[in-house]
C-alpha cells in the first residue's frame, strides 16, 4: 500500500480519559477511506489530532504528501527552521502557533457543524479558502500586479470549477447563510477544496441529510475521487454511505483500533459486530 | 433665525460626526474581529494630534508653504506612525493573551491607554498645545447678521474624511484582504483552517483602525486648534457612542452612528443647552441600548453553541 497519511503509537488524554491509546493505521492514496466508531470513540479527536487542533501525546502524523513527507505534529510546534516550511513560516508558528501552517501542506477538513461563512456570498467563500494562494499581499491588491491579477484568475476558475461540480453554479451571488441545509455541507465540502487539499477530512458529512441527498452526497464523493488525485477520510455514522462508498474502513473502539479492511471484511469482523454493527443490524 | 442656527448646527454636526466615525471605526473593527474594546484607541488619536503637530513644525520649518502638500505629508507621516503604534500595540499587550478570559485583553487595555498617556505628559507636558490656523476662509450664506457659516477647513475635513471611509469600505469590501478580514470576523478558527493568517489579518486591523484615529486627531487639531494629553478620553468615549449607536462590528454602522450622534449632540447644543450636549450623547446610547441593543446595523448577537 502506498499510503497518504500514516499514522504511528498515537495516544492522548483528556484529564486522565484516554481517549485515543496507541493508535496505528494508514490511509491509502486516491481512495475513501471511512473511520467509524460507536459515539466516544475517539473519532473526532483522531479527526482534531490530524488537523491540527490537538497535539498528542505519544506518536507520530506523517502525511505523504506529491513532493515532501511531512510530520504533522509538529509543525504546531516547530523547531526555528522546519524543512516543511521554511525559514518564515517557521519562525510564524513558532512564535504565534497556528493551524494556518497545515493547510500549506495539503490537508483541508469539515466539521459536524456546519461552519461555513454565513454572511459571505457563496462565491466569496470560497474564494476566501485560497486566500494563501494569492501571489502578493494588501498592496499588490490595490494596485493589481501582473502576479496578482493571473492567480486572482486561477482561484475564480477554481472556485467555479468547484460550484459546477457540486452543482451550486445558480446560486454563487447568494448569502451562504440562505441556502439550504444540504447544499450548504455541499458547500462546506467546496470551499475544502478549494484550499488545494491532498487529503480531504470530512466529519459526518451525511449528518442531518434527508436520503434523497444523502443519496447525492454519495455519488458527488465517489465522483470526485475517481476524477482528482485526492484521498478522503470521512467519519459517519450513516452505516450504508460508509459501506457503500469506501474502499477502506477504520474500526474504533473506546480510543483503540480494533479491525482495518474493506466493507466486506469489516461486515464480518466479530469484534466489530459485537462493539457496533452488532446492536444496529443484530 | 432658528433657521439659520439649525442649519449652522447641522453642518457643524456633520463634521464632529465625520470625525467621531473615523474614530469609532476602529473601535468596531477591532470589536468585530476580536470581540473586546480596545481602550488604548483613543489614546492613539490623542498621540496623532502631537504627532501631526510636530510633523507639521518640522515641515514649515524646511519652508514648505502649500497647505496642500503640508496636510498630505503630514498624514502621511501621521498615519503611518500610529499604525507603527497599533501594530506595537497589539503585539505586545493583546497578542499574548488571545487565548486568556475576555476581562484579561480589556484590562490590558486600559493599562497601555494609562501608559500613552503618561508617555505624552513626560515627553511633551501636561499644558494645552496649539497651532495656528493655517487655512484660512469661510464661505458665508445669508446676510451679515442671519448666516450659516461654512470654514474651509471643515469642507476640508469632510472631504478626507469622505475619502479615507470609502477607501475603507472598498478595501474591506472588495479586496481580498477585506474578505480574509471579513472570514476571521466570522469564524476565526474556520479561516485559520483555510489557511488565513488570522494574526496577521487582527494586526492589519490594528494598523488600519490607528490610521483612521489619526486622520481624525490631524482633523480635529486642525478644526479647533489645541489639545493636550487629555484630549483622548472624551472622544473615545463619544467615539464609542456612535460605534454602539451604529451597531458595533458594522463599518457602515460606526460611519452613520458617528454623523447620528454628531448632528444630534450639535442640534441640542444650539438649540437647547450647550453645557448638557454630553448629557444629551450619552441619554441617546441609554436610550438605544434599551429599545435597540444591537444598534442601528448591527446584529442581533446569537448564543453559540
Amino acid at each position: 500500500m502506498n499510503p497518504i497519511l500514516r499514522v504511528e503509537n498515537l495516544s492522548i488524554e483528556f484529564g486522565g480519559i484516554v481517549a485515543l491509546n496507541q493508535v496505528n493505521f494508514q490511509i491509502p492514496r486516491n481512495q475513501i477511506s471511512a473511520l467509524i466508531g460507536p459515539n466516544g470513540a475517539g473519532k473526532t479527536t483522531l479527526f482534531n489530532c490530524v488537523t491540527g487542533f490537538y497535539r498528542p501525546r505519544e506518536g507520530k502524523i506523517f502525511l505523504h504528501g506529491a513532493r515532501q513527507t511531512s510530520e504533522l505534529c509538529g509543525l504546531l510546534n516547530p523547531g526555528w527552521l522546519s524543512r516543511d516550511l521554511g525559514l518564515l513560516q517557521s519562525l510564524q508558528a513558532r512564535f504565534f502557533g497556528g493551524s494556518h501552517v497545515l493547510n500549506h501542506l495539503g490537508v483541508a477538513r469539515t466539521f459536524q457543524n456546519i461552519r461555513l461563512f454565513q454572511q459571505m456570498s457563496v462565491m466569496e467563500n470560497l474564494l476566501v479558502a485560497q486566500h494563501t494562494k494569492l501571489k502578493g499581499n494588501l498592496f499588490s491588491g490595490l494596485f493589481n500586479t501582473q502576479a496578482y491579477v493571473n492567480s486572482e484568475r486561477t482561484a475564480l476558475e477554481i472556485a467555479r470549477y468547484w460550484l459546477d461540480f457540486f452543482e451550486l453554479s445558480p446560486y454563487l451571488n447568494k448569502l451562504a447563510a440562505e441556502l439550504s441545509y444540504g447544499q450548504q455541507r455541499r458547500l462546506e465540502i467546496a470551499r475544502a477544496l478549494c484550499t488545494r487539499p491532498q487529503l480531504l477530512c470530512l466529519d459526518e458529512p451525511a449528518a442531518g441529510l434527508n436520503p434523497q441527498e444523502t443519496a447525492e452526497l454519495s455519488r458527488l464523493l465517489q465522483r470526485l475521487c475517481a476524477q482528482s488525485q485526492l484521498s478522503i477520510l470521512l467519519i459517519e455514522h450513516d452505516m450504508r454511505l460508509v459501506m457503500e462508498i469506501s474502499q477502506h474502513i477504520i474500526v474504533l473502539d473506546h480510543g483503540e483500533v480494533i479491525a482495518i479492511g474493506t466493507p466486506a471484511q469489516i461486515q464480518q469482523h466479530p469484534q466489530v459486530l459485537a462493539a457496533y454493527l452488532g446492536t444496529e443490524y443484530g | 433665525m432658528t433657521a439659520y442656527i439649525l442649519a449652522q448646527q447641522l453642518v457643524n454636526g456633520v463634521v464632529l460626526g465625520a470625525i467621531y466615525g473615523l474614530i469609532a471605526v476602529g473601535y468596531t473593527m477591532v470589536y468585530g474581529i476580536m470581540g473586546m474594546i480596545n481602550f488604548a484607541h483613543s489614546e492613539i488619536y490623542m498621540l496623532s494630534a502631537y504627532l501631526s503637530t510636530i510633523v507639521l513644525a518640522v515641515l514649515v520649518y524646511w519652508g514648505i508653504q502649500s497647505p496642500l502638500v503640508l496636510i498630505l505629508l503630514t498624514l502621511g507621516v501621521a498615519m503611518s506612525m500610529t499604525a507603527l503604534y497599533g501594530w506595537v500595540i497589539e503585539r505586545l499587550a493583546y497578542r499574548p493573551l488571545r487565548d486568556a478570559p475576555r476581562l484579561a485583553p480589556l484590562i490590558s487595555a486600559i493599562g497601555i491607554s494609562l501608559i500613552l498617556q503618561s508617555y505624552a505628559v513626560l515627553t511633551q507636558g501636561a499644558k494645552t498645545k496649539g497651532i495656528p490656523t493655517f487655512i484660512e476662509g469661510v464661505t458665508r450664506f445669508g446676510d451679515a447678521v442671519n448666516n450659516v457659516q461654512i470654514s474651509n477647513i471643515q469642507v476640508l475635513i469632510l472631504i478626507i474624511a469622505l475619502c479615507s471611509m470609502v477607501a475603507l469600505n472598498f478595501i474591506i469590501q472588495h479586496t481580498a484582504f477585506g474578505q480574509a478580514c471579513r472570514a476571521t470576523q466570522q469564524d476565526r478558527g474556520m479561516a485559520e483552517i483555510l489557511g488565513i493568517n488570522t494574526d496577521k489579518v487582527i494586526s492589519l486591523v490594528f494598523v488600519i483602525g490607528s490610521a483612521m484615529a489619526a486622520v481624525a486627531g490631524l482633523l480635529v487639531t486642525m478644526n479647533y486648534g489645541s489639545f493636550d494629553f487629555n484630549i483622548g478620553f472624551v472622544m473615545g468615549v463619544k467615539a464609542f457612542t456612535a460605534a454602539v449607536l451604529g451597531g458595533i462590528g458594522s463599518l457602515t454602522g460606526a460611519m452613520l452612528g458617528g454623523i447620528i450622534l454628531g448632528v444630534s449632540e450639535s442640534l441640542f447644543a444650539g438649540l437647547v443647552n450647550s453645557d448638557y450636549k454630553d448629557v444629551f450623547a450619552f441619554s441617546l446610547l441609554v436610550i438605544f441600548l434599551i429599545f435597540r441593543p444591537s444598534g442601528l446595523l448591527g446584529k442581533p448577537e446569537v448564543e453559540k453553541v
